[in-house]
C-alpha cells in the first residue's frame, strides 16, 4: 500500500491541509513544533481509528484524541487516499472525537465498502489490521521508526536484547526476558511449599492449623456428648440417693421407736426378776463362813487316795505274775546251757563264714573240673585235624606263606632285570645296525671313488675330451684313490664296531637266561610241593597252610589252660578239706556230729539252737527287771496313800463335818446362794445398762415424746413421704426381719456418704460440661476462618499454577520463535545489508539467540556486529528494522513506513550511508521521513525523494 | 374462645456459621451476637406484649455447633418468659435426638418440646388453645406427616406448629424436609398453621379454604438470599378474628449490589457507583456485598484493599465479589505474528479444550502472560 494524498480537515494545529505522497521516498520537512508528529498521528489515526485497540467492547478513546482536537474548531478528521498493491485505490474518511466515530471507506468509483471490513463490538473498523496484518500497537512500534537507538547501545547484550524484543514483540522496549522475570518475581512473591515467609506456605499452614483446630473441636464435641450423658446419669444417681437417704432416715426413726418400746419392756421384766432372786437367796440358809474353797482340794485328796488304793492292788497282782514268768524262763534257758559259750563268743559268726567258704570252694572246684573236661575234648579234636594234614604242612620248618611271597618277589625281580638287559640288547642291536649300514655305504663310496680315478682317462681315450691338463687328470685320479682308500678304512672300522655290538648282545641274552632261571627256582619248588600235597592250586594250598598254623597255635593255648585248671583244682581241694575240719570241731563242741553229706543240716540245727538260746536269755533278763521294778513301785505307793488319808482328815476337821459327803452338801448350799446372788447382780447390771443412767419413768416419758414426733412421719399423712414409701416398697427387697438401728445407722451413713460423693462428682461433671469449650473457639468461627483460608489458598494455588503455565508457555514459545525467527530474520536482513555495504560483507548470521555476526568479503572473517563501525551498525540496524517489518506484516501488502527524525545524531557521512539504506528500502515500500533538518533536503533530493513542506497555516 | 396473643418465629439458627457467606470470623462473631440479641428482643417483645404463647417452628439453634453457653442463654430466656408457654417444634438443624440439648438439658415448666415425628396435641385450657405439632428426631425427614393428621376437634383454637417444606414452591437451594402441600393442611380445622424452614416470611396461598399458614421467616438474615429487613410474626386473636402481622427485629441487614464495570476506567468510578446506592441500600448496620461484573479495563487497578479503605465506616462490612473479566481482545491478539500473538493463540486453544478448574487456570495464565508480555504490571486476581 502507498499513500497517494491526504486532506486534513482539522487535526491539532493542521487544518484544511492537503498533501500528496509519492511512491518511494517522501520527506516531510517542518521546523520543530511544525506539525510533523501531528501528521504522523493523523495518518495512523486514519488507518487504525481513535479507539483503544486493547478493548474490543468498550468505546474507550486513545489518549491522543483529546490532545489533537482541532485548534480552530474545524471538523475533527480528514481523508486519506491510498493505493493497494493490487492497484486498487481507496479513500478513507474518518471523524474523530468523543461523540464521533464516523468512518467511510470508498473505492475510486465512490462505492462505500466500509461494511466489508471486520468491525469490533465497539464499532471500530479494522482497516489497518486487515491490510497490514498488524494491530495498531504493533504498527506503531514496527511501522514507525523513530530516532535511531543504535548510538545508545553500549553493550552486546543490549543489541541482542533489542533485536530479540523486536523479533518477539515488534517493540524494542518490550522484553520477553523482562516479562519472564516479572512473572518469576510474581511467582516468587506467591511462594511455594518450601518458602515459609511467603503467602502460599503461610496460607497452607494456616489451613492445616485450622483443620487441626476443627478436628480437635469435633473430638471435644464428641467427648462433650459423653460428658453430658455422664452428667445426666450422675444427676439421676443423686436423685435416687437422695430418696434412698430419706427412706433410710424414716426407717431409722421407726427402728429407734421400736427399740425404745422394747427397752422399756425389758427394764420392767428385769426389775421383776431381781425381786424374785432376792427371795430365793433368803430361803436357802447357807453358811456364809463355810470353807467352800477347800471343796476342790478335798475332792482331789479323796480322788487321789482312791486312785492310789486301786493302783496298789494292780501292782501287787503284776508282781506275782512277773515272778512266775521268771521261774519258767530260767528252766527253759537251762536246757540249752551248752550254747552259752558260743553265744557270748564270736565263734558262731566264724562257723557261718567257714561254712560259706566251704560251699564256695566246692562250687569252684566243680567248675574247674568241668572246664578241664571241655579243654581236653577240644585238644583232642585239634590233634586229630592236624594229623590228617600232608607231610609238607605237617612240619613246622617252612612258613609257606612267606615262601610263596618270596617266590613271587624273586620272579618279579628277575623280570625287572631281564627287561633292563633286553633294553641294553636292543640298544646294542641298534648300534650294530648303524655300524653295518655305515660300513656298507662307505665301501660303496670307496668303490665309486675308485671308479672316479679312471674317469679322465676314459674321457680322453674314449670320448676324445682333452680340456684338462695331464697333471690335473693325475692329481684328480690320485685324490680319488686316496679318498677311496681312506673311505675303505673307515668302513672297516664301522664293521668292527658292528661285530662288537653283536658280541655284547649275545652276552646279554645269556645273562638274561640265567637271571630268569634263578627267579623261577622257588616257584618251581612251591609248585612241586603243591602238586605232591594234592591241592588244586596255590590259593588252596596257602589257605590250608594258614588253617594248620591257626590250629597249631590254638592247641598250644588249650594245653596251657588245661595245666593251669588242674593246678587250681588241687589248690581248692586242699582249702576245702581244711575248712571242713574246722566246722567239724565246732559242731562237736555243742554235741553235734557231722559228715560231708549232712554238714548243711547240722549247721542249720546249730544256728536254730543258738537263736533259741539267745531269746530265752533275753526273756529271762526282762522278767528279772520287771519283778524288781514292781517291788520298788509298791513301796512308794504305800507311803503316798498314807499321806492322802492324813490330809482328808485334816480338812474335815477344819469344816466341822465328819465325812466328805457332808462337806459337799454344805458346799452345794453355799454355791447355790452365790449363784443366785450373781444372777441378781447381773440383772442389776443389765438394768443399768439398758436404763443408761435414766430411770424407768424417764424412759416412759421419752417414749411418749417420740410418739408425739412420730405423728409427723406416719405414712399417709405426708404425701411426699408416702411417695417415698411407695417407691421404697417398690425398690427395697422384702426382708424377713426388721433391720436393726445399727444396720440402719450404717446404711444412713453409707447412703449419706454415697450421696455426698455423687453430689461432688455431679458438681465436677457440671463444671466439666460448663467448661468443655472454654479453651476452644466456636466451631462456626473456625469454619469461617477455614473457609476464607481455603478460598485464599485455592486462589494462590490457582495463581501459582497460572503463573507457572504462563511462564512455561512463554519460555517455550520464545525458544520456538527464536529458532524459527532467527533464520527468517537472517534471510530478510542479509540481502539488504550486503547491498547496503556494497559487498564489503558477504554474509550475515543471526543465531537463534539473536546474536548478529557478519563475514568480511576480503578476509572471510566472521565479525560480531558490536565490533563494526557506527555507520555499519546503523546500516545493520535499519536492515533489521525493515527485516522485522517484513516478517510481522502482511507479505502481500507492504505497509508504508514512517520514519520520525531517525537521524538526529548523524553526521553527514553517516547520513549519506543511511539514505542509501532508505533509498534501497523505498523500492520495496513507501517511506515517509519526517525531519526538521534542512541538510537532509539536499540528500533527499539526490535520492529523488518527494519533499513535502509542512505549513500549518496553509 | 378467649382472646390471646402469640408470637411465631423460626429459623433463628443460634450459633450458626457464616462460612458459606464468606464472612470472616470477626464479622461472624458480631453476627452471631446479633442473632442472640434478636432472639432476646423477640422474647422481650413477648413479655412486653403479654402474649399467651410463643411458637418456635424449628431450627432454634444448630445442634452441631450450639455451645453450653447458648443453651443456658436460651433456657434463661424461656425461664424469664414464665408463665407464657413456649412451644418448640424441632427442625432439621436442631432435631430431638441423642445429644441434643432438647433431650440432654432440663427446660423450664413453661416450655413444651414436640419430641416425636407424629402430631401430638398440647392444650392450654386457660386460654382455650390447642397446639398440635411434631418435631424432627433426625436431620432428614421425608415422611408427609400432614397426611396423617386427622381433623382436629373444634373445642379449642387449633394451632399447628412444625418445621417443613411446602413442596408446592421450594426456594432455590433449599433442602426438602417434612414435606407437605397446602391441600394437606386445608380442611383439618386448623385456625393457624405456624411453619418454619423457609427463610422468607410468607403466607402460603391457600386455594382450598381459609386456613392461614405462615412461614415466619428468619428473624436475622444469614445468607445473601436473605437480604433486607427480617422479623417474626405477631398474631392476635380477638373478637373471633385472627390478625397476623410482621414485626421487624433484625439488627444487621444483609444487602447485595451489582456494579457493572464495563464503562469504568478508574477505581473512583467504582466507588462512586457504590456510594450512589448508599441511601437505599446500606448504612452502618449493613453487611453489603458488592458484585463487580463486566469487562474490566486492563489499565484499571482493582485494588480491593484500597476500595475497602475508601469505603471504611460506610457499612458494617463490605464484601467484594470480583466477577469481572479482563477486557483484552484476545481474538485480535491471537492474530499477531509476534510472540504475544502466539502465546494468546496457544492459550486460547488450551482454554477451548479445558473445563472447570483447568480452564480457570488457563484463563488466568493467559491474563498474567499477556500482562507480562505487554509490559503491564502483573496483577493477580
Amino acid at each position: 500500500m502507498i499513500f497517494l494524498d491526504s486532506h486534513i480537515l482539522g487535526f491539532g494545529k493542521l487544518r484544511n491541509f492537503k498533501l500528496r505522497f509519492e511512491r518511494g521516498m517522501n520527506l516531510v520537512f517542518a521546523a520543530n513544533e511544525g506539525g510533523k508528529s501531528t501528521l504522523q498521528r493523523f495518518l495512523v489515526g486514519l488507518l487504525y481509528g481513535q479507539l483503544r485497540s486493547d478493548l474490543k467492547v468498550q468505546r474507550r478513546l486513545d489518549p491522543w484524541v483529546e490532545r489533537y482536537q482541532p485548534w480552530y474548531g474545524q471538523e475533527y478528521g480528514g481523508i486519506l487516499r491510498c493505493r493497494l498493491a493490487g492497484g486498487r485505490d481507496l479513500e478513507i474518511r474518518r471523524s474523530f472525537g468523543r461523540d464521533e466515530n464516523r468512518i467511510e471507506i470508498r473505492t475510486s468509483t465512490g462505492e462505500d465498502i466500509t461494511r466489508q471490513y471486520e468491525q469490533q463490538r465497539n464499532g471500530e473498523v479494522l482497516f489497518g489490521r486487515f491490510h497490514f496484518g498488524l494491530p495498531k500497537e504493533l504498527y506503531e512500534s514496527v511501522g514507525i521508526i523513530r530516532e535511531n537507538r543504535v548510538p545508545e547501545i553500549h553493550s552486546r547484550e543490549t543489541i541482542r536484547d533489542r533485536i530479540a524484543n523486536l523479533a518477539h514483540s515488534g517493540d524494542e522496549e518490550l522484553s520477553i526476558r523482562q516479562s519472564v522475570a516479572g512473572l518469576e518475581e510474581m511467582l516468587d512473591s506467591v511462594g511455594s511449599e518450601r518458602a515459609p515467609t511467603k503467602p502460599y506456605k503461610q496460607t497452607m499452614d494456616l489451613v492445616l492449623q485450622l483443620q487441626s483446630e476443627q478436628k480437635a473441636l469435633e473430638e471435644r464435641r464428641a467427648q462433650f456428648r459423653q460428658w453430658l450423658e455422664e452428667r445426666n446419669r450422675l444427676a439421676g444417681e443423686v436423685r435416687l440417693l437422695d430418696r434412698e437417704l430419706s427412706r433410710t432416715r424414716i426407717s431409722l426413726f421407726e427402728a429407734r421407736r421400736r427399740d425404745m418400746v422394747s427397752r422399756i419392756e425389758s427394764l420392767e421384766d428385769i426389775d421383776k426378776e431381781i425381786s424374785a432372786l432376792s427371795e430365793q437367796i433368803g430361803s436357802l440358809g447357807a453358811r456364809e463362813e463355810f470353807p467352800v474353797d477347800y471343796l476342790d482340794e478335798l475332792n482331789q485328796l479323796v480322788g487321789a487316795r482312791n486312785s492310789l488304793a486301786r493302783r496298789l492292788e494292780e501292782i501287787r497282782i503284776g508282781k506275782e505274775a512277773a515272778l512266775s514268768r521268771l521261774t519258767r524262763a530260767e528252766s527253759e534257758r537251762r536246757e540249752l546251757a551248752g550254747y552259752a559259750s558260743l553265744s557270748e563268743s564270736a565263734e558262731s559268726e566264724k562257723i557261718t563264714e567257714w561254712f560259706v567258704s566251704y560251699l564256695s570252694l566246692s562250687l569252684q572246684k566243680d567248675g574247674h573240673k568241668k572246664t578241664s573236661d571241655r579243654l581236653r575234648s577240644e585238644a583232642e579234636d585239634l590233634e586229630k585235624r592236624l594229623n590228617k594234614l600232608c607231610p609238607a604242612l605237617g612240619s613246622l620248618e617252612t612258613d609257606w606263606q612267606s615262601f610263596a611271597r618270596e617266590a613271587v618277589e624273586d620272579e618279579q625281580a628277575a623280570s625287572r632285570n631281564c627287561s633292563t638287559l633286553a633294553e641294553k640288547a636292543a640298544q646294542e642291536k641298534s648300534k650294530m645296525a648303524v655300524a653295518v649300514r655305515a660300513a656298507f655305504n662307505r665301501r660303496f663310496i670307496a668303490v665309486i671313488l675308485l671308479l672316479a680315478t679312471s674317469v679322465p682317462f676314459v674321457l680322453r681315450h674314449w670320448a676324445g675330451f682333452e680340456g684338462l691338463p695331464g697333471w690335473l687328470e693325475y692329481a684328480f685320479g690320485g685324490l680319488c684313490l686316496l679318498l677311496s682308500v681312506w673311505m675303505w678304512l673307515v668302513a672297516a672300522k664301522s664293521a668292527e664296531e658292528g661285530h662288537d655290538a653283536q658280541r655284547k648282545i649275545q652276552d646279554l641274552e645269556l645273562e638274561q637266561g640265567r637271571i630268569r632261571e634263578d627267579g623261577e627256582s622257588k616257584r618251581k619248588k612251591l609248585d612241586e610241593v603243591i602238586e605232591n600235597s594234592g591241592y588244586r592250586g596255590l590259593d588252596d594250598f596257602l589257605a590250608a597252610a594258614k588253617r594248620s598254623e591257626q590250629d597249631r597255635r590254638k592247641l598250644g593255648e588249650i594245653t596251657a589252660r588245661l595245666e593251669e585248671t588242674d593246678l587250681q583244682i588241687r589248690r581248692h581241694q586242699k582249702q576245702s578239706d581244711e575248712t571242713y575240719s574246722l566246722l567239724k570241731e565246732s559242731l562237736e563242741k555243742v554235741g553235734l556230729s557231722c559228715s560231708p553229706g549232712n554238714l548243711k543240716f547240722q549247721i542249720d540245727v546249730l544256728r536254730t539252737n543258738l537263736r533259741r538260746f539267745r531269746e530265752l536269755d533275753t526273756n529271762y533278763s526282762h522278767c528279772m527287771q520287771k519283778a524288781d521294778s514292781l517291788k520298788t513301785e509298791e513301796t512308794a505307793l504305800d507311803e503316798e496313800y498314807g499321806r492322802k488319808c492324813d490330809g482328808i482328815q485334816s480338812l474335815l476337821a477344819q469344816a466341822g463335818v465328819d465325812t466328805p459327803e457332808e462337806f459337799r452338801q454344805e458346799c452345794l448350799k453355799r454355791r447355790k446362794s452365790i449363784e443366785l446372788q450373781e444372777k441378781k447382780e447381773s440383772r442389776c447390771r443389765e438394768f443399768n445398762r439398758l436404763a443408761e443412767e435414766r430411770t424407768l419413768q424417764q424412759w416412759k416419758k421419752a417414749l411418749q415424746e417420740m410418739e408425739t414426733q412420730r405423728g409427723d412421719h406416719v405414712p399417709g399423712k405426708d404425701p411426699a413421704a408416702e411417695e417415698t414409701n411407695i417407691e421404697a416398697d417398690s425398690d427395697t427387697p422384702y426382708l424377713p426381719y426388721l433391720p436393726t438401728i445399727s444396720e440402719l445407722e450404717e446404711k444412713e451413713r453409707l447412703t449419706a456418704s454415697r450421696l455426698s460423693d455423687a453430689r461432688q462428682e455431679h458438681a465436677r461433671s457440671v463444671e466439666r460440661v460448663n467448661g468443655a469449650f472454654r479453651s476452644y473457639r466456636l466451631l462456626s468461627e473456625i469454619d469461617e476462618d477455614l473457609a476464607i483460608a481455603e478460598a485464599k489458598f485455592r486462589e494462590l494455588d490457582r495463581n501459582r499454577a497460572a503463573l507457572d503455565i504462563a511462564l512455561e508457555t512463554i519460555e517455550k514459545l520464545s525458544r520456538q520463535q527464536q529458532e524459527v525467527l532467527a533464520p527468517q530474520l537472517n534471510a530478510a536482513v542479509e540481502q539488504r545489508f550486503i547491498r547496503l555495504c556494497e559487498q564489503r560483507y558477504e554474509e550475515v548470521k543471526i543465531d537463534p539467540d539473536f546474536q548478529v555476526w557478519v563475514r568480511e568479503s576480503e578476509t572471510g572473517e566472521l565479525r560480531s556486529a558490536d565490533l563494526l563501525s557506527r555507520g555499519t551498525q546503523d546500516q545493520l540496524y535499519f536492515a533489521i528494522r525493515f527485516g522485522i517489518l517484513d516478517l510481522v506484516s502482511n507479505e502481500n501488502e507492504s505497509c508504508p513506513c514512517l520514519l520520525d527524525e531517525p537521524f538526529a545524531a548523524y553526521d553527514r557521512s553517516r547520513l549519506l550511508e543511511a539514505f542509501n539504506v532508505l533509498a534501497s528500502e523505498s523500492i520495496r515500500r513507501q517511506l515517509i521521513l519526517f525531519t526538521c533538518r534542512e541538510d537532509l533536503l539536499d540528500i533527499a533530493r539526490q535520492h529523488n525523494a518527494n519533499i513535502i513542506r509542512l505549513n500549518s497555516e496553509e | 374462645m378467649q382472646e390471646f396473643r402469640f408470637i411465631h418465629t423460626s429459623d433463628i439458627h443460634l450459633d450458626t456459621s457464616f462460612s458459606g457467606s464468606g464472612f470472616p470470623s470477626r464479622l461472624g462473631d458480631r453476627k452471631r451476637e446479633a442473632i442472640r440479641g434478636t432472639f432476646r428482643r423477640i422474647m422481650d417483645d413477648a413479655r412486653r406484649q403479654d402474649v399467651g404463647l410463643v411458637l418456635i417452628a424449628g431450627d432454634l439453634f444448630e445442634s452441631e455447633r450450639v455451645t453450653p453457653d447458648t443453651v443456658e442463654f436460651i433456657r434463661q430466656q424461656f425461664e424469664g418468659l414464665h408463665p407464657t408457654r413456649v412451644f418448640i417444634a424441632p427442625g432439621n438443624h436442631d432435631p430431638y435426638m441423642s445429644g441434643s440439648p432438647y433431650r440432654e438439658e432440663s427446660w423450664p415448666d413453661n416450655v413444651h418440646i414436640f419430641n416425636a415425628e407424629e402430631f401430638q396435641p398440647a392444650e392450654i385450657p386457660q386460654i382455650g388453645v390447642r397446639v398440635t405439632g411434631f418435631g424432627f428426631e433426625r436431620p432428614h425427614l421425608e415422611e408427609r406427616l400432614f397426611q396423617k393428621l386427622s381433623v382436629l376437634p373444634n373445642d379449642y383454637f387449633n394451632i399447628v406448629l412444625c418445621h417443613g417444606s411446602n413442596i408446592g414452591r421450594i426456594p432455590s437451594g433449599k433442602s426438602k424436609h417434612g414435606p407437605f402441600t397446602i391441600e394437606e393442611i386445608a380442611g383439618k380445622n386448623i385456625q393457624y398453621c405456624a411453619l418454619g424452614h423457609y427463610h422468607q416470611q410468607q403466607q402460603l396461598p391457600n386455594p382450598v379454604d381459609d386456613t392461614p399458614a405462615w412461614y415466619s421467616g428468619i428473624p436475622e438474615g444469614r445468607g445473601w438470599d436473605e437480604t433486607g429487613p427480617c422479623g417474626y410474626l405477631f398474631g392476635e386473636f380477638a373478637d373471633g378474628n385472627l390478625v397476623v402481622e410482621n414485626r421487624t427485629c433484625n439488627q444487621y441487614t444483609l444487602n447485595s449490589l451489582v456494579v457493572d464495570c464495563d464503562s469504568f476506567s478508574t477505581r473512583e468510578q467504582i466507588l462512586d457507583a457504590v456510594l450512589n446506592r448508599k441511601e437505599d441500600l446500606f448504612d452502618s448496620d449493613t453487611i453489603l456485598r458488592v458484585q463487580l461484573s463486566g469487562a474490566l479495563d486492563p489499565r484499571l487497578d482493582l485494588s480491593i484493599p484500597e476500595l475497602d479503605e475508601r469505603l471504611a465506616g460506610q457499612a458494617l462490612h463490605i464484601q467484594w465479589d470480583d466477577q469481572t473479566y479482563a477486557a483484552w481482545d484476545f481474538e485480535s491478539l491471537a492474530q499477531e505474528k509476534t510472540l504475544r500473538g502466539r502465546f494468546v493463540q496457544t492459550m486460547n486453544e488450551r482454554i477451548d479444550q479445558a473445563s472447570g478448574e483447568e480452564k480457570i487456570r488457563f484463563e488466568r495464565a493467559r491474563l498474567y502472560g499477556i500482562q507480562a508480555i505487554s509490559g503491564h504490571e502483573v496483577r493477580l486476581r
